[in-house]
């Protein structure tokens, strides 16, 4: 599968369509050293990595890997990238209608893997639609409207409260007067009433 | 007077003579005005330095007791009121980052306007406050501190705030003073329970704390009322509501001091009298609170992803961090309670620095809403950095403070063993990650993409006073990421006493 797609980058790039080339100034250019030497540099190095004997070097309980070259395991594994290569070849190495069309008999799982099998669509869903809207807005609604509300409803409570009893203290004598009468009377209604009964 | 030779005294003192200083000048010397004002707040950063190297000394040489630089001076005999002195390591690493605070409050209110003179002795008035607070162990002082440093909020907020600024200054004081009521309730019954029968009453803490004499069944009333009157001004979960409109309202300074060390009273009221006085009902309660407060955290957090403006936002991720602090006092062990000072350091340094540059945003762009703003970066690059730096702070990167003290707490609380206090550390560290979303939004939305008014284009970047005054507190910010362990080593020595006290009112364990 790695040799496959590796190779159908490569092939995509490099061969499949020649661009006209309009304008000299946006033609493709070799980069710069600073960018080549790196690449050579590490593509050296990749060449002769599999050479290097980590299997001396990486081990879980101190001692040695031992390590040999199984020829059936090599050779398939070998055989299987050949493969890979070869059918990038086929498919890629010219323009053809042959990846479009094959695109076209399995839309379905062509399109899942375009879309990297909508694992960031998931994430986005989770997110936004879930604990953004789900979450955070009922929260900051709450907030606002509930507790704060819970506040501003003892204070404006308080307020007309405060409000209402404004009356009790209206500075006029005469009504200062009518309501001490009234008590009187109420309290003198309510003895007679407890005396005779 | 012998009370003049503590070094204590004088954190009153400067903040009162510059008071002073600034009444004598007039609104049209401004130049003058500044003068005074850093030369107070200057003074006070030599004092607080100066303390902790007295303090380093101190223990240095040995000295293991609860409180050093302790003084004593009778006020008011009938009620044994004392003016009581003394600090702990948690009480100085306070006095440094409200020192911080104030100075680069001062440089972030430098144009200020209308009515200079005011604004900056009203400012002096609440750094004496809090400043007192600290400094003291006696009850009846704390609280007077206490309420010098709400009261002049109101003035601050209703005169020289912005938006709705009657309305939110009016909130704010009226819900800290409904929890200054229950804080007063709580400090009376603790007096008349401070010492056996037969003994004299105190209101020094570290004799009620050593006669341990509040009857269980009153630890039940008294608990509730103090944890919840300091808790209100901690900011927690449902108390909490005075602060985002407050904020919002607030002119810069005043945020900052607010959200910087303001909210730390009620963090280290909590610690310093709810719980150290009355351990067993810290005990029997503490699970109520940590509902409370690891719900906070969450909550606040989650409410600051939608919001759109800069300083709902911030106040909202204050709630989210102050939660975090009262969840970590309560876990009652030695690791978290560190980590709980570590992050009232830590949020705020970092939450004055965020106030500083909104106020600095705004002032410029008029406007605080994040849809009407976008590419700040290219426009002012030195307050885009600072911001950038501010957020990564408060979402926890390592070498800022954040990550020093969040990693503290969630550590000590994940040292309980049994299920309710593992599932709400977990609940906790969420919070992180929902940091890391409502900072990188406004930090996307604000500093990268597109200008949204082309009139911003023509904004300058921030001016040398303001540059001082961010610069203090980013380096302090990356002081306590870098070098946690000079602070863990001045405050967790202060814990062995609470934890003492915590242990010897557990039932059999």
């Amino acid at each position: 599968m790695t040799a496959f797609y590796m190779f159908r980058i490569y092939y995509l790039i490099f061969w499949w369509k020649k661009h006209e080339v309009h304008d000299a100034h946006h033609a493709p250019k070799d980069q710069p050293w600073t960018m080549t030497l790196p690449l050579i540099i590490l593509a050296a190095i990749s060449c002769v990595a599999g050479f290097v004997p980590f299997h001396d070097m990486v081990t879980w309980d101190g001692k040695e890997l031992h390590t040999a070259l199984d020829l059936k395991v090599a050779g398939t594994s070998v055989l299987i990238a050949l493969v890979g290569i070869g059918l990038a070849t086929v498919m890629y190495l010219k323009e053809n209608p042959l990846p479009e069309r094959m695109a076209n008999s399995m839309r379905g799982l062509w399109t899942a893997s375009y879309k990297r099998f909508y694992m960031d669509e998931l994430y986005q869903f989770i997110t936004h639609k879930v604990i953004f809207q789900g979450l955070c807005v009922p929260i900051a609604w709450f907030d606002r409207h509930i507790i704060d509300g819970f506040m501003n409803l003892l204070a404006d409570a308080t307020n007309s409260l405060s409000f209402g009893i404004r009356r009790l203290q209206s500075g006029s004598i005469q009504a200062y007067v009518y309501v001490y009468l009234l008590g009187a009377l109420l309290l003198a209604a309510i003895t007679m009433i407890c005396v005779i009964f | 007077m012998e009370i003049f030779n503590n070094i204590l005294i004088y954190f009153v003192i400067v903040p009162l003579l510059t008071l002073g200083g600034l009444a004598l000048c007039s609104n049209r010397g401004i130049k003058a005005l500044r003068t005074v004002a850093v030369v107070g707040a200057s003074a006070l950063m030599v004092l607080a330095v100066w303390l902790v190297s007295i303090f380093l000394q101190t223990r240095g040489a040995g000295d293991t007791s609860e409180m050093i630089l302790r003084s004593d001076v009778l006020w008011y005999a009938p009620f044994n009121v004392h003016l009581a002195l003394g600090v702990d390591g948690v009480s100085v690493v306070m006095i440094l980052l409200s020192a911080f605070i104030v100075f680069a409050g001062v440089f972030a209110s430098w144009k200020m306007n209308p009515m200079p003179r005011q604004f900056f002795m009203w400012f002096f008035l609440l750094s004496t406050g809090v400043f007192g607070f600290f400094i003291s162990i006696d009850l009846f002082t704390m609280f007077m501190f206490y309420e010098v440093a709400l009261i002049p909020m109101y003035l601050l907020i209703g005169v020289w705030g912005s938006g709705n600024k009657n309305y939110s200054a009016m909130k704010l004081t009226l819900m800290l003073m409904g929890g200054s009521a229950f804080l007063m309730l709580g400090l009376i019954g603790i007096y008349f329970h401070s010492a056996p029968e037969g003994q004299p009453l105190t209101m020094n803490i570290l004799d009620i704390a050593h006669n341990n004499a509040i009857p269980h069944s009153w630890q039940y009333v008294l608990f509730p009322l103090t944890f919840v009157g300091f808790g209100v001004l901690g900011a927690m979960f449902p108390f909490h509501t005075w602060s985002p409109d407050g904020h919002a309202s607030a002119p810069t300074a005043v945020s900052m001091l607010h959200a910087g060390v303001l909210m730390k009273l009620g963090g280290y009221g909590c610690f310093r009298i709810a719980i150290y006085l009355m351990p067993f009902a810290a005990n029997e309660l503490a699970w109520i609170f940590l509902l409370l407060t690891g719900f906070s955290i969450v909550y606040g957090a989650l409410s600051a992803c939608v919001q759109t403006d800069l300083k709902y936002i911030n106040a909202y991720s204050s709630v989210s961090h102050c939660g975090m602090v009262l969840f970590a006092i309560l876990m009652f062990n030695t690791t978290a309670m560190t980590g709980a000072v570590l992050q009232m350091l830590s949020h705020g340094l970092m939450t004055a620095l965020f106030f500083a540059l909104i106020g600095m945003i705004y002032g410029r762009t008029h406007t605080r809403d994040i849809r009407d703003m976008g590419g700040m970066m290219h426009i002012m690059p030195y307050l885009g950095v600072g911001y950038v730096i501010a957020g990564l702070a408060s979402l926890g990167l390592p070498g800022l403070s954040g990550f020093a003290a969040e990693m503290t707490i969630f550590f000590g609380s994940f040292q309980h063993t049994d299920l309710f206090h593992r599932v709400l550390t977990i609940m906790a560290t969420t919070s992180i990650v929902v940091t890391a979303v409502y900072i990188l939004r406004v930090v996307a939305k604000l500093l990268f993409g597109e200008v949204q008014d082309e009139h911003h284009r023509s904004l300058t970047d921030a001016s040398w006073e303001e540059r001082l005054s961010t610069a203090t507190l980013i380096l302090a910010v990356a002081a306590i990421g870098c070098f946690p362990n000079f602070f863990i080593n001045i405050i967790s020595s202060s814990f062995a006493p609470v934890v003492k006290a915590l242990q010897a009112a557990l039932p059999v364990l």
